[in-house]
């Protein structure tokens, strides 16, 4: 090879990686902070002055002690027994024919059935721990092997070396489909007459059967879906094989079935496949199957009762109606498309809320009782799944708030007290079976539907759950009396047209205690002396009038209509309402005509007064705008921020601290890349958040095995749901705590969780993270999991707030609803978070409320969250990933409207959009907002955890990750042998050009 | 042009599939690009550039144009990339946030055609594209 060859062949190759260097460096620096993350890499450091030792300086700690790796295993140890422990307590047992569960000792021969044995669902594709899918995991299949079952190999090794795969809401790379869509059960050719066999002479005893059903993150369950055109949640044909498989074979004593989903399968078939057993349990984390197995062994006796309706037919929510697979395009789209600067996938789509608040059991329970009373038009076939006459029985498989147990219990209304702001329903449980177990105490409520709520349209659920409380274990024989303590605030009703703000409704009241939701609704019609009830399977039910309690209470617009931060509670979202803009519009659900009212697909033509505001870019730099100049920034105290702990949200001292940063300092602060970057002029740390709900996960998702001298993933613990289907606040707590000494161990300064969204549908994608479609069920659960998180300096941060029910097209979707709905709704659970727990921090969702985006709505941000429930803490945006376009990218409108921080804003965007509009428009407005930003993330962050260890004298200096030095030395070495390449390169030519020159002299 | 393929060596194929694959990544990438809001000047710019210094070569040939249309194929396909991390996370993450996971088999394919110029614009360098005068 000829020497300018190979030097241009060289300058070529480092030409290539040169430009692999500099772009790879560009863009790696956008991530600078989940690199870091991913490699453990803190990029500050406490330069100790010795004082952190004589003060103390231990502001939140542990109940396990010094943070050291012995106190890190036991609480690995804890949160693994806890997880177990919410899987027994939550997971439903369905049915149970003749006893079948439990399973005696001897009889533990048995046969897995279901691609899902060997595929199980530990969680939906998410956010949070990803333990689950690392060894720490513990499937069925080994978890039963632990427990001493025997195992039909043949077949579960069969299932492992079967191509079929459920897929799990990700692209299959290697078939480039745009969607992996697949159902993962094997078709009924896969179980040969060889496999047959291996269940003729053995592993007979019991056919365990499990189904799963898989959703996540952006991925809606189907409401027909490509395996069958049906919902997702029917039994299908390859389940049907299957079962009718196992029945006509006849060798198995018992058979049973798991519902592997976090969300409610139909069931109405149990029966017709002679199904004995049927157990619900959900998503069950890293090493909740242990819990599983001790059910069926009878170690654990389950005692969940379910968060949401089981119907026979998931489609017959009204909710579904308008929901995400249903949700339209504006008819005039292409013209709002041209009149917006979103992008079109964000701005297409819409969801009409007509259901109201009729979502789960308040319409099946509702409908129930209009039915049984004659009115309204409750028997109208519009809703039917039968085509008919509406029919309870036809419509709820299981209702809210059913499960079995394997003893009996009888529970007794020993007593209600109507106080001024607290009922107090006194219950006394006695087990009445054979076998040790607890028992949830379930109360409920029922408000007056009179003239007053139906000319104001003020819908009423004739149940609703108020609260409840669970027993210890209650040994055969044994009482406990249970206190529970409601809130009567969560009887008020929100009457948006005529009041406009909470009301209580004048007329009788009821308290009932039941079994569930359906059971409740029973005793309170017994009360009303009504005819005509059924129990779940048809038949005639009498009620129980002895489970009531009755009261009177007038009408009264006033209690409730200044909220305890001394706010008037008045409407906030009439323009989320469709009518507001479009007068009929949308008809909402009403029980004063089921029939007529029943909803309908709704169609929307845009009009320029919506468009205007749909535009989403609301900021404009006001006429009386202070000057930059009017703000002090950059004036230096030495206030470090460790001594802003525990300083009260208003104290005056807090703008003197404020003053001290620059405009970029603050900047710096709105971008969250899973954290925030240190400040060194305030020593502030950098500092890392974890993500949740079912665990930590996030950047910081494993212990340091430097500071422990072992690592392991954070816990995976159950879904939301299992946790919520416990009805056991201790449990609640418990998780809630473990999260905090987790939190603790791994030095971060709030997690995003809980999920605080409602189930609207029986499809949501993420219905696995969030605890019910109940928002009673959701604002109960929400207070204990978060007070005893943040009582080890975790803040916690509620998602996603609010009307995030959806996941299909839920980046822009403008949801339009009535404020009615979406107080006692959507809003209740978030709620709780802060007026009741003192949460500290929220994320929103991204959907829009009505034409506006949640990060853009003042009203939400400011007036509700902040003004009416007295929020102090920063809201943060779902994910906008440093978006430079679309309605993500409204940063300065957002930021006006009082969002803080941007979620996973990793490069930086919203930082320097913000730093730039101020400064280039002298806009004082702006800095104003920046500042009250920049207060309220560095008020959550001075009171949580990472200020351990720093006392007033402590110095914060940055560091220098390795990896960066690394990247711009690769690109000075690569750029140095490109340059030396053609150097050579270039002597070479000339040399060659002069010899050409001389030869051509000589030749001359 | 017979004449001129005629006097051509195995470098100069490598430079001319080079820009052939090269027309291909620009008709793909800025068919897709444009139906996803995906649409970078650097990289369509940079694939162009470097397609137009191919073209050059096929009349004229130098060391420095192999040399700058491989930079030009390297800029567009790192950048390509780098657009694309997105896409990826969620990929990898199994979730709907970042980007679009259904578009990575179009931008690792898009991204392969890019890499083919690369490898061939290199091989390219390393040998003569014209024989020498004389031979």
């Amino acid at each position: 090879m000829k020497k300018n060859k190979l030097w241009t062949g060289l300058a070529s190759v480092f030409s290539f990686l040169l430009c692999f260097a500099i772009i790879g460096t560009n863009c790696a620096m956008s991530y600078a902070g989940t690199i870091n993350g991913a490699l453990g890499i803190t990029t500050s450091k406490l330069v100790s002055t010795g004082d952190e030792e004589a003060a103390d300086t231990e502001y939140y700690k542990s109940g396990y002690g010094e943070l050291n790796g012995e106190n890190l295993k036991k609480l690995i140890a804890d949160t693994h027994e806890q997880t177990v422990t919410e899987e027994e307590e939550g997971a439903v047992l369905l049915k149970n024919d003749n006893s079948a569960l439990p399973l005696s000792s001897d009889k533990l021969s048995v046969t897995l059935f279901g691609h899902a044995t060997a595929q199980p669902l530990f969680r939906n594709s998410s956010a949070g721990s990803g333990a689950s899918t690392t060894e720490e995991g513990v499937g069925l299949y080994q978890a039963l092997k632990d427990a001493g079952f025997e195992i039909n190999d043949t077949l579960f090794n069969a299932y492992v070396e079967s191509p079929t795969k459920r897929s799990t809401a990700g692209f299959n790379f290697a078939t480039k489909e745009t969607t992996t869509w697949a159902f993962g059960e094997e078709d009924i050719t896969f179980y040969t007459d060889e496999l047959k066999a291996s269940w003729q002479d053995d592993y007979h005893d019991v056919a365990i059967v499990m189904l799963a059903r898989q959703g996540g993150e952006g991925s809606e369950l189907f409401m027909e879906d490509p395996e069958e055109g049906i919902s997702q949640l029917a039994l299908h044909q390859k389940e049907k094989d299957m079962l009718q498989m196992i029945q006509d074979s006849g060798r198995f004593e018992k058979t049973i079935v798991l519902i592997n989903s976090g969300n409610p399968m139909e069931l109405g078939w149990l029966d017709e496949y002679g199904v004995d057993a049927c157990l619900w349990i959900g998503c069950p984390g890293e090493k909740g199957f242990e819990g599983v197995a001790n059910i069926l062994t009878g170690e654990a006796n389950p005692s969940g009762r379910l968060t949401e309706t089981y119907a026979a037919n998931s489609m017959s929510a009204p909710a579904c109606v308008n929901n995400s697979y249903s949700n339209q395009t504006w008819t005039n789209l292409d013209e709002v498309l041209a009149n917006t600067g979103d992008l079109d996938k964000e701005a297409s789509y819409y969801a009409v809320q007509a259901e109201g608040i009729y979502i789960g059991y308040k319409y099946y329970e509702t409908r129930y009782e209009d039915l049984v009373l004659g009115r309204y038009h409750a028997d109208g076939s519009a809703g039917s799944s039968t085509g008919n006459a509406w029919n309870y029985t036809k419509e709820v498989i299981y209702p809210f708030g059913y499960g079995l147990s394997y003893t009996t219990f009888d529970q007794t209304l020993d007593g209600v007290e109507v106080g001024e702001d607290t009922i107090t329903a006194t219950v006394t449980v006695t087990n009445t079976g054979n076998a040790a177990g607890k028992s949830a105490a379930q109360i409920y409520a029922q408000t007056p539907y009179g003239e007053y709520e139906q000319e104001n349209q003020v819908e009423k659920s004739a149940i609703q759950l108020l609260d409840f409380g669970k027993t210890g274990l209650l040994q055969p024989g044994e009482s406990e009396t249970l206190t529970v303590e409601c809130d009567k605030y969560l009887l008020a009703s929100y009457d948006y047209v005529g009041a406009k703000g909470y009301i209580m409704s004048g007329g009788e009241y009821y308290i009932s205690v039941g079994d569930n939701a359906h059971d409740a609704l029973n005793n309170v019609l017994a009360a009303k002396d009504a005819q005509g009830m059924v129990d779940l399977s048809g038949a005639a039910a009498a009620g129980n009038t002895q489970k009531t309690y009755t009261w009177e209470e007038k009408f009264d617009a006033e209690k409730y209509s200044t909220s305890e931060a001394g706010v008037k509670v008045t409407n906030q979202f009439e323009d989320a309402d469709l009518n507001h803009w479009i007068d009929g519009a949308v008809t909402y659900l009403s029980r004063s005509g089921w029939q007529e009212t029943y909803p309908v697909a709704v169609e929307v033509t845009m009009t320029e007064e919506m468009m205007e505001i749909y535009n989403g870019e609301l900021y404009q730099k006001p006429e009386d705008a202070p000057s930059v100049s009017d703000f002090t920034q950059g004036d230096n105290q030495g206030i470090s921020l460790v001594t802003m702990h525990g300083v009260d949200y208003n104290d005056t001292q807090w703008e003197t601290f404020l003053n001290q940063l620059t405009i970029e300092e603050m900047a710096s602060l709105i971008a969250d890349s899973f954290g925030t970057k240190e400040i060194v002029s305030i020593d502030k740390p950098a500092v890392a958040v974890g993500d949740g709900p079912d665990g930590i996960g996030g950047m910081v998702s494993a212990f340091d095995e430097a500071k422990y001298g072992f690592t392991a993933p954070t816990n995976c613990y159950t879904s939301e749901s299992i946790l919520a289907s416990t009805y056991n606040k201790e449990l609640i707590e418990r998780r809630g705590e473990l999260l905090g000494e987790e939190g603790l161990f791994l030095g971060i300064m709030e997690l995003w969780g809980p999920g605080g969204d409602l189930h609207r549908t029986p499809f949501g994608g993420r219905n696995f993270e969030y605890f019910s479609e109940d928002a009673n069920m959701n604002y109960l659960c929400e207070i204990p999991y978060i007070t005893a998180m943040q009582s080890k300096g975790v803040n916690a941060g509620a998602k996603h707030i609010a009307g995030n029910d959806q996941e299909n097209n839920r980046e822009g979707v403008a949801c339009f609803f009535n404020e009615q709905a979406f107080r006692e709704g959507s809003l209740r659970g978030f709620e709780a978070a802060v007026t009741e727990a003192d949460g500290h921090a929220l994320m929103q969702g991204f959907n829009r409320l009505g034409l506006i985006g949640c990060s853009s709505s003042a009203a939400l941000n400011n007036q509700v969250i902040r003004n009416e429930w007295g929020f102090t803490g920063h809201i943060e945006t779902d994910a906008t990933a440093g978006a430079t376009e679309g309605y993500k990218a409204h940063y300065t409108t957002n930021l006006t409207a009082g969002t803080d921080s941007y979620c996973l804003d990793f490069s930086g965007t919203s930082a320097r959009v913000i730093t730039e509009a101020i400064t280039s428009t002298d806009d004082g407005y702006l800095l104003g907002s920046l500042r009250t930003a920049a207060k309220n993330i560095l008020y959550v962050t001075a009171n949580s955890n990472v200020m351990n260890g720093y006392s007033a004298d402590s110095k914060v200096v940055s560091v220098t990750p390795w990896w960066q030095p690394v990247m711009y030395g690769a690109i000075a070495l690569f750029a140095v042998l490109d340059l030396l390449s053609i150097f050579k390169l270039t002597r070479i030519i000339m040399k060659d050009k002069k010899q050409s020159s001389e030869e051509e002299v000589t030749a001359a | 042009m017979k004449e001129i393929l005629s006097k051509k060596t195995a470098g100069f194929y490598f430079a001319a599939f080079a820009g052939l694959i090269a027309i291909v990544s620009i008709i793909r990438y800025v068919t897709w690009a444009s139906a996803h809001n995906a649409m970078n000047t650097i990289i369509w710019g940079a694939l162009i550039l470097g397609l137009a210094i191919d073209i050059v070569l096929v009349f004229y040939d130098n060391d420095y144009l192999i040399i700058a249309a491989t930079a030009c194929y390297s800029v567009a396909l790192f950048q390509l990339l780098a657009d694309s991390v997105g896409s990826f996370v969620d990929l990898f993450q199994g979730i709907v946030m970042f980007g679009d996971s259904t578009q990575v088999g179009t931008i690792v394919s898009i991204s392969s055609l890019i890499g083919v110029s690369i490898l061939a614009s290199i091989i390219a360098s390393f040998m003569k594209r014209v024989p020498d005068v004389g031979a």
